[in-house]
């Protein structure tokens, strides 16, 4: 059963549906178009890799010969935990909107389907002009959600959302061209072959590297590629704000990944330590911009841009136990910042305003609701055994190994990441209700209390059995990984670094006597 | 002993507590009640902590009663996991509990060890912990939160257990976070004062300074060791052991990172246990309820950086230099915080100051190589300085929620059993032999004294003997003061808080009399060589930790063991006597007119009270710089500099466009509907392409 076809199919055809059907039942529409993604998504957990490739479940079909571009998906590991991701946080999103989208409810439910089903193509896509399409496609429904369903200042905000990617893309369709010159293929996997046995002239690999890497910094947030995101995130309404930080912004970190290590290593490892400055800069520097946000969406927007980078920093410090912990911290992060962005929205529109100083004293006017955020908050601070803990301790331990001093600032993120979401919970929760507009609150009702609860409940599974998940990225870590190069580099071999790469299973850590390596 | 499942019930019992309290706790005490105590419990304060003087409810008997009896069931557990640890013959005494994988990707495994070190840790945080939980259903009666607090308050214990049972560094990490989390979570329970939350907020950040500190050296140790493990898995390298030194050896640690880790880790052990730089949260806690500072910031979770310490022994006495460091950070804190506590008129501040004083000590035996002496006086001190904290808390349970001691006086003849049990408390923290304090600290002093003269830190004048010498003096002064302030001469509280002067109920002062006896006979445990009694804690920990340093081991002669022991009760005696004397005499119990306070500006007694203007120097060094640097990243650099040449940029193609296409609209949607066409025309395009091909 070609299943990813069937992956993208359901929310495209829900999209029409929802389109075409009356407004009262597109939100049906939307929840079960988006729980039978889920259902489908979750089938890929019996992802194995296949042989020697690590990717599974590939479909193959001739679309246009004479250019050589082919329809073309398949995924591995990773792109299985991001799959499963996206589903989730569309589902989630569609719940959060149930009653709280009143307008157009035919038109909004369809782009978030559309949207739904453009990111998933992109994450399943194993042929680049595919995948570019599916990635440019997304911005259409991302822009008219914004533009028609945002805050005050939406027009403004969705326009640099979209002109910034957009620009980026253009250099990411340069790069393409310039591979498919380089190669004759469009095939991530063909062209994966064919460098294996013809490198790529080294400065042609730079620059292709190069136009990757921007058109995907851009859509992850990097800085300096990053000032489209506070107003974005702002901007946009809550429940495609989570959609935006949870998985679109992941669209870029995977991009990173698939069409910048894996394809091209050699590039990646001579980039590699300008990239791991930028994203130590984008830790510190959205976690200090976030500690003097005055506006409570800003603050996790900022603090959205210091998460990614943690997960820039693991993809290229080019060891297993980072980029293990960078793709665990990609699904962490989806769930934390969306869940975040939710409970925001929730008190946002009870109060009318998302400003810190507008609440105060909730913990008492909105218990359940305090315990669930306070959770979230320490979820966002990586406490251990929620969680952020993991993804965040393995980017760092890994990128320790290659790039210490760059780790050993981005480890003080770990601080301010505490400053400013301790510094807004206490602004937000504790103290009295003096206002009479905060006094007038509510609680959560049952079905926000419900998607709370699936919140938490996620958080905790992540933070004590991350194992379930990092298994899956196993083997596509290590083919990544070697082929890069970096750890030889290294006069001597991490030695967690040398079970991984050798005998991950059977040998555990410390046993391997280390050899010198040159 | 292998696959254990005994330690994972002394962990879950605790954290079904908190369960327990955390989601069932609202049918324990009807709420319309709890809300209406609430309130007469914020008008009644002064601030500190919620007093109402209703008896417990059963509500609240059933809530404390079940967070009590867990802890109670964890510290039964521990003592047959003691017992089974006795039974365990040969030199390595440990008894590893079943485990599941945790983090697979570098093999971890999330397991408790159960040996000397942790055995003793966790009959001191589960024991005192459980005296501490039946108390507070006496001081928490009637307040709103009080199914919060024992939910809190559980799970404290539970994550310390994880700290010291953590077969590993990384489940040492959670539970280091874990207890950070509770006390944030304890200190800012009164959740509508803004002292309280600023205060909880304070301790975690400052905590978390540490706690970087503490990842960087894990991740130091992962580099060259391969394994958080301290005494490896299945027959492989561990931290501690002599096969994971070699192999981090092999891997090149020594010449930098030898020296280096051990300074993370004091780093982060000084957030911990409140040590400089990182102390100043812990005056700040007393914010809290005050039987959480006397579990938390007293008696258990700030001895958790002395742990790190004991645990990682090894990577300490790997580096000399290291060791000196810490041995000076223990001794300047010290010497530091008893100075304040002169002067401090909150009688938990006074308290509090002592215990980062007494913490100093700790870190100063570690510092001259005497572990087992450091675990020593954790464990005393855990007994006396619980007391002493519980017993405020009769104070200001009596006083209506006054902490000033300017404002008491006279209450000896009310307040009998705590005045009685917490005289116990001070000669025992005094160091008046033979109660316990006077044992752990003679021993501390002895060691310090042997280090200089080993050619250590100082010189052959032993200094750091010297200036231990004088912090014991300054102790048994401070604590005399507080005793007589509180609760001699004249009565200095108004007609109406007179009236409502009352010794505690029993729930109260059973645990002020359960640690009081501890408090006076646990310091022969530690032996008196003097006296040719061996030291049944040395004995104990052996497998562990050295009780001195193996080369100090002999080297102090009988008649220096004599002077030492003799040099430490006149510096207590004469502690005592100079402040009895004193305060007898002084009028309103002030030592000092105001005039002289007030001219007094600049002198020792201004810095002293004003905590020698730290917070405020921290606050303008690094709090008010930084909100500024943030202020201006976010207003000038990216709003100006990196957005402005975006939309420079941008600018400049617009203008360009505008030239070349002027004809479009320049609305971006109508781009995205163009573009959304093209990729409509091109997809349909291709496949008639497609068809035409198949053909």
């Amino acid at each position: 059963m070609p299943i990813l076809t069937l992956l993208i199919l359901i929310p495209a055809i829900g999209a029409i549906l929802a389109a075409l059907l009356r407004p009262a039942q597109s939100r049906m529409v939307a929840v079960v178009a988006s729980g039978l993604t889920l259902l489908v998504a979750l089938g890929l957990f019996g992802y194995t890799p296949t042989g020697n490739s690590p990717f599974g479940f590939i479909e193959e079909r001739g679309w246009l010969p004479a250019l050589q571009i082919g329809y073309v998906l398949g995924v591995d590991g990773p792109a299985v935990l991001i799959i499963v991701l996206t589903a989730l946080v569309h589902l989630f999103s569609i719940w959060y909107s149930w009653d709280r989208i009143t307008e157009r409810q035919r038109e909004y439910y369809a782009l978030v389907l559309a949207l739904e089903a453009t990111i998933l193509g992109a994450f399943c896509a194993l042929d680049l002009i595919l995948f570019y399409i599916f990635f440019e496609a997304c911005l259409v429904p991302a822009y008219f959600l914004i533009g028609m369903w945002g805050g005050r200042r939406r027009i403004q905000a969705a326009t640099k959302f979209f002109v910034y990617t957009v620009v980026g893309s253009l250099l990411m369709l340069a790069s393409i061209i310039g591979l498919y010159i380089a190669t004759g293929s469009f095939s991530v996997i063909e062209i994966q072959n064919h460098l294996k046995t013809t490198p790529l002239d080294p400065t042609i690999g730079l620059l292709i590297f190069a136009g990757f890497a921007i058109a995907f910094a851009v859509k992850t947030g990097l800085f300096p590629f990053h000032t489209w995101l506070p107003d974005t995130y702002a901007e946009a309404p809550t429940a495609v704000t989570a959609i935006l930080s949870g998985v679109m912004a992941k669209l870029g970190t995977f991009g990173l990944y698939r069409f910048g290590i894996d394809i091209l290593p050699d590039a990646a490892r001579q980039f590699a330590p300008y990239i791991v400055a930028l994203a130590v800069i984008s830790i510190l520097y959205g976690a200090w911009i976030a500690a003097v946000q005055r506006d409570a969406k800003r603050v996790l927007a900022y603090s959205s841009m210091s998460h990614l980078g943690f997960v820039v920093l693991g993809l290229f410090a080019l060891t297993p136990e980072a980029m293990t912990g960078a793709f665990l911290q990609m699904l962490n992060h989806g769930i934390t910042s969306a869940g975040c962005f939710y409970l925001m929205g929730m008190i946002g529109e009870r109060r009318g305003s998302t400003n810190i100083r507008a609440f105060g004293g909730l913990w008492e006017q909105m218990p359940v609701f305090a315990r669930i955020f306070l959770i979230l908050t320490l979820s966002s601070i990586a406490l251990p055994l929620t969680n952020g803990f993991v993804g965040e301790f393995l980017i760092l331990l890994g990128s320790y190994q290659t790039f210490p001093w760059a780790t050993a600032l981005a480890t003080t993120g770990v601080i301010f990441s505490a400053v400013y979401m301790l510094w807004m919970y206490q602004r937000v929760m504790y103290g009295r209700p003096i206002t009479s507009a905060v006094q007038r609150m509510t609680d959560m009702n049952a079905s926000e209390k419900a998607l709370g609860a699936v919140l938490v409940a996620l958080v905790f599974l992540l933070g004590i059995a991350p194992g379930w998940f990092t298994d899956l990225t196993n083997f596509a870590v290590k083919q990544a990984v070697s082929k890069t190069k970096m750890l030889d580099d290294l006069t001597q071999l991490p030695v967690g670094a040398a079970n991984f790469i050798r005998t991950p299973e059977s040998v555990p850590p410390g046993a391997v006597q280390l050899e010198k390596r040159r | 002993m292998e696959n254990n499942l005994l330690p994972w019930f002394v962990v879950l019992a605790p954290l079904i507590g908190f369960f327990i309290n955390a989601f069932m706790g609202g049918n324990f005490i009807p709420r319309t009640k709890a809300v209406h105590h609430g309130a007469e419990a914020s008008h009644d304060t002064h601030g500190h902590g919620a007093h109402t003087h209703s008896a417990p409810t059963s509500g609240e008997w059933l809530s404390g009663g079940i967070a009590t009896a867990l802890v109670l069931l964890s510290f039964l557990l521990s003592i047959v996991l003691y017992f089974q640890l006795g039974t365990i013959s040969g030199e390595e005494k440990r008894i590893f509990s079943s485990a599941f994988s945790w983090i697979p990707t570098i093999g971890l495994p999330f397991r408790f060890v159960v040996d000397p070190l942790s055995s003793l840790m966790m009959l001191v945080i589960t024991g005192v912990g459980s005296l501490i939980h039946l108390y507070s259903i006496g001081y928490m009666a009637g307040n709103k939160g009080f199914t919060r607090y024992f939910a809190y308050l559980n799970l404290f214990v539970f994550f310390m257990l994880l700290l010291v049972m953590g077969s590993n560094l990384i489940v040492l990490f959670v539970g280091w976070e874990g207890v950070g989390l509770a006390s944030y979570l304890l200190i800012g329970f009164d959740y509508d004062r803004v002292a309280a939350t600023n205060a909880g907020k304070k301790a975690f950040i400052v905590n978390r300074i540490g706690d970087a500190a503490l990842l960087v050296a894990l991740f130091i140790i992962y580099r060259y060791f391969g394994s958080f493990e301290y005494f490896g898995i299945n027959n492989m390298a561990g931290v501690l052991t002599e096969q994971g030194r070699r192999v981090a050896i092999e891997n090149g640690y020594l010449f930098t990172s030898d020296y280096l880790t051990p300074m993370l880790l004091l780093l982060a052990a000084a957030g911990k246990s409140a040590q400089i730089p990182l102390y100043v949260w812990l005056p700040d806690a007393m914010e809290g309820p005050t039987p959480v500072s006397a579990l938390i910031h007293a008696a258990t979770m700030v001895t958790g950086g002395i742990y790190l310490i004991c645990r990682l022994h090894p990577i300490f006495l790997a580096s000399p230099e290291a060791m000196s460091v810490v041995a000076v950070v223990g001794l300047t804190t010290a010497f530091l915080a008893a100075v304040i506590a002169l002067t401090q008129t909150d009688i938990k501040k006074v308290l509090a100051y002592s215990t980062v004083s007494q913490l100093g000590y700790m870190f100063l035996a570690c510092g001259v190589g005497a572990f087992g002496a450091a675990m020593f006086h954790v464990f005393t001190h855990a007994f006396f300085k619980a007391l002493l904290f519980l017993g405020s808390g009769s104070v200001i349970h009596a006083m209506n929620g006054e902490q000033d001691m300017r404002k008491m006086g006279d209450l000896s003849k009310k307040l009998r059993i705590t005045c009685a049990t917490m005289w116990i408390g001070t000669l025992a923290i005094a160091g008046i032999p033979p109660l316990a304090g006077f044992f752990s600290k003679d021993e501390i002093l002895a060691n310090a004294y042997a280090d200089a003269s080993m050619g250590g830190l100082g010189d052959s004048n032993h200094l750091l003997f010297w200036f231990g010498w004088v912090v014991a003096g300054l102790t048994a002064f401070y604590m005399t003061r507080l005793m007589w302030k509180t609760f001699y001469g004249k009565p200095r509280y108004d007609n109406e808080t007179a009236r409502h002067i009352h010794e505690s109920p029993p729930v109260m002062w059973i645990p002020l009399v359960a640690l009081a006896i501890p408090s006076v006979f646990v310091g022969w445990l530690g032996g008196m060589k003097l006296l040719h009694i061996e030291s049944a804690f040395e004995k104990f920990l052996e497998p562990n930790i050295h009780w001195r340093k193996a080369d100090t081991l002999l080297s102090i002669p009988e008649n220096a063991e004599i002077f030492i022991v003799s040099l430490s009760v006149i510096a207590s005696i004469a502690g005592i006597a100079y402040a009895w004397l004193r305060y007898r005499n002084a009028k309103n119990g002030e030592l000092l007119t105001p005039e002289k306070k007030v001219s007094g500006s600049g002198s020792l007694w201004d810095l002293s009270y004003n905590k020698f203007y730290v917070d405020e120097f921290y606050d303008a060094a690094i709090v008010r710089p930084g909100r500024k640097f943030a202020n201006w990243l976010w207003r000038t650099a990216d709003a100006r500099m990196v957005d402005g040449t975006v939309n420079g940029v941008s600018g400049i193609i617009a203008s360009l466009s505008r030239m070349l296409a002027g004809w479009q609209s320049g609305y971006a949607r109508n781009y995205a509907l163009t573009m959304l066409l093209g990729v409509v025309i091109v997809v349909i395009g291709c496949l008639f392409g497609l068809r035409m091909v198949g053909r």
